[in-house]
């Protein structure tokens, strides 16, 4: 029965789930809570938030399931949700720009590489996650939904509420952005 | 093309979105320049390295235990419905729309009779300050002929304007009362202009006070009356309650009466853990809104000559020294279309809270996103767009409020004022 939860459509899942089966609504939970939780991320810049925002975004979904249409995609619906809700808690939480809080969570570390390459990889990985707490909320998520999503601007655009050729500027001026930030952290630490 | 044009599309052909010419003209710079050559290198090595950190497997299971957890206590709450008895909620509904349609009708009735009696007299040349509930404006309606030319010239220059616009449905782009909406605002009730001098603030049914309540009263009598001061949500609230009518239970397409979908903020749960219900975490209570300083309260209805006036209408009740108060519903309207739309959103949160029937819903979520793009709070419009878009997917007022948004956000869409 796992398995044919597994191998559900997410809009059957979601027909399922609205008609009150909790498994399909708990399998659409795990199979969309890492996406959710970076969109969520993105948007608060920091893991409690990001917590938070996710975890309100399937409520929100559970909510909201009985009017769903199955015959609409699922994804970019859920990301709309998720997106908003990550900017509604960090509104909620706003006193400032959200900071990332590198110390709340460990490094990432990749096993497949040695120790050297790791090191190094993280070292880099640690100086684009600096650089990407000072962007603004609205250009690190369109980048995290380009570089780690991999959606096309149509996609970002519809999850975002912005026209595709504000994705694109955005993206430039993100990705603009860490490369002068980078560039700028390197000569300081040289 | 040299550096500066390609480097502008570089993130672009990066993602593989730029056209076929584009991506051939940066194509071919790149075999050309080494610096750009090394920029796009920089843009893949970034985007390999851009990364949301993972909070690990056990982050991962708490997060379906959190979830239904939550999930658990919403579905352990009592399912309160709104109004217990659904012929109580279709009469509501109804005296929710055809109390001001009576009074507009009503007015419109007056007007026409005051310019039967009194052809040519001159119209107030200085609004009163404020807008007092209980007094009716001296002749708002008498149309001076500068006035009328005013808002006919007015008229022309905005239909010259908006001559390649498409009516929304329901409503032709050239409206029943000659007014022509703002250029891509097909639902935007006519501007002051300059007629606004002869307006009261605020005064619901004002356009009708504009020199063309002949021209209104055989197509639209009862139908714009609550208008001044309304906006493409208030169409929706017409469509809506024109659905209602038809479906008295009240049953409702996108939510099922009894169900969670009721949803963000139905029930009369109030519970501060309701999470999403944020869009009424600042709601004011009703009441808060009856006995507000310097508001036109209920001005739909205070607009009534005689015993219209005193027409109980279906939000509004009566305070002990006999002034009609307004609803936060018509408080939210009434504050917006004097361009007071911090203290309307206030209004309307409450008006949310206050009616959560899903035709309410539908159409006060869409005012309250228009209420926060007229302050430049874009996000927060979003979030409640979203929210709109989340109980009602296929809500037409609200795709066509997306439509508009942008020059509402703009402000090419004023809001109808006596600004």
């Amino acid at each position: 029965m796992e398995a044919d939860l597994g191998e559900e459509r997410d809009e059957r899942l979601a027909a399922r789930a609205a008609g009150g089966d909790r498994r399909a609504f708990d399998a659409l939970v795990t199979r969309h809570r890492r996406a959710v939780y970076r969109l969520c991320w993105s948007a608060t810049g920091n893991h409690a938030d990001a917590d938070d925002a996710a975890q309100e975004t399937f409520l929100r979904v559970f909510r909201a399931l009985p009017a769903y249409d199955p015959d609409r995609p699922f994804g970019p619906w859920l990301r709309k949700i998720a997106w908003n809700c990550g900017l509604s808690v960090r509104r909620d939480r706003q006193a400032g720009v959200p900071k990332v809080s590198g110390e709340e969570l460990p490094d990432p570390v990749d096993p497949a590489e040695g120790p050297e390459a790791t090191a190094s990889g993280n070292e880099e990985k640690r100086r684009v996650a600096a650089a990407m707490a000072d962007l603004p909320a609205e250009l690190r998520a369109v980048l995290v939904l380009r570089a780690v999503e991999g959606l096309s601007y149509a996609e970002i655009a519809e999850a975002a509420g912005i026209p595709a050729g504000t994705v694109m500027s955005r993206l430039s001026r993100a990705r603009e952005r860490l490369l002068a930030a980078l560039g700028a952290r390197a000569r300081g630490g040289a | 093309m040299d550096c500066h044009d390609t480097q502008a599309m570089l993130s672009a052909y990066h993602d593989g979105e730029l056209s076929g010419a584009d991506r051939a003209q940066v194509e071919s710079h790149l075999r050309t320049c080494p610096d750009c050559a090394a920029l796009l290198e920089s843009l893949v090595r970034i985007d390999a390295a851009v990364e949301v950190p993972d909070p690990g497997p056990e982050y991962w299971e708490s997060v379906n235990r959190g979830v239904d957890e939550r999930v658990g206590r919403e579905e352990a709450r009592p399912k309160t419905p709104v109004v217990p008895h659904p012929g109580r909620r279709w009469i509501r509904q109804q005296l929710r729309y055809l109390v001001p349609a009576v009074a507009a009708a009503a007015m419109v009735v007056a007007v026409v009779r005051h310019i039967g009696l009194h052809p040519g007299s001159p119209v107030p040349s200085s609004p009163p300050p404020t807008a007092e509930a209980d007094r009716v404006p001296p002749s708002p309606a008498m149309p001076s002929p500068a006035v009328g030319r005013d808002a006919r010239e007015g008229s022309a220059y905005r239909a010259s304007a908006d001559k390649k616009r498409v009516a929304a449905p329901g409503r032709p782009a050239a409206t029943a009362t000659g007014a022509i909406p703002e250029s891509g605002a097909p639902f935007v009730p006519p501007l002051p202009a300059e007629g606004k001098t002869a307006l009261p603030p605020a005064a619901p049914a004002a356009d009708i006070a504009h020199g063309k309540p002949e021209r209104r009263v055989p197509t639209r009598t009862g139908i714009d009356s609550p208008a001044a001061g309304k906006n493409l949500s208030d169409v929706t609230d017409r469509q809506t309650a024109a659905s209602a009518a038809s479906a008295p239970s009240g049953a409702s397409a996108e939510t099922p009466p009894s169900g969670p979908a009721v949803g963000l903020s139905s029930g009369r749960d109030t519970s501060p853990s309701t999470d999403s219900e944020r869009i009424m975490t600042k709601t004011r209570s009703p009441s808060d809104f009856r006995n507000q300083k310097d508001e036109a309260p209920g001005a739909a209805v205070s607009m009534m000559p005689g015993s219209a006036r005193r027409e109980p209408a279906a939000r509004s009740k009566e305070d002990p020294s006999g002034r009609l108060s307004a609803s936060p519903c018509e408080e939210a309207r009434s504050l917006a279309s004097r361009g007071r739309f911090k203290e309307a959103e206030a209004a309307q949160r409450a008006c949310l809270a206050a009616d959560a029937s899903p035709p309410a819903q539908e159409s006060g979520l869409v005012f309250l996103a228009e209420l926060l793009d007229r302050q430049h709070r874009f996000a927060e419009a979003d979030s409640v767009i979203a929210e709109a878009q989340t109980r009602f997917p296929r809500s037409r007022s609200v795709e066509l409020y997306q439509q508009q948004r942008p020059q509402v956000q703009s402000g090419r869409i004023p809001f109808p004022s006596g600004r």
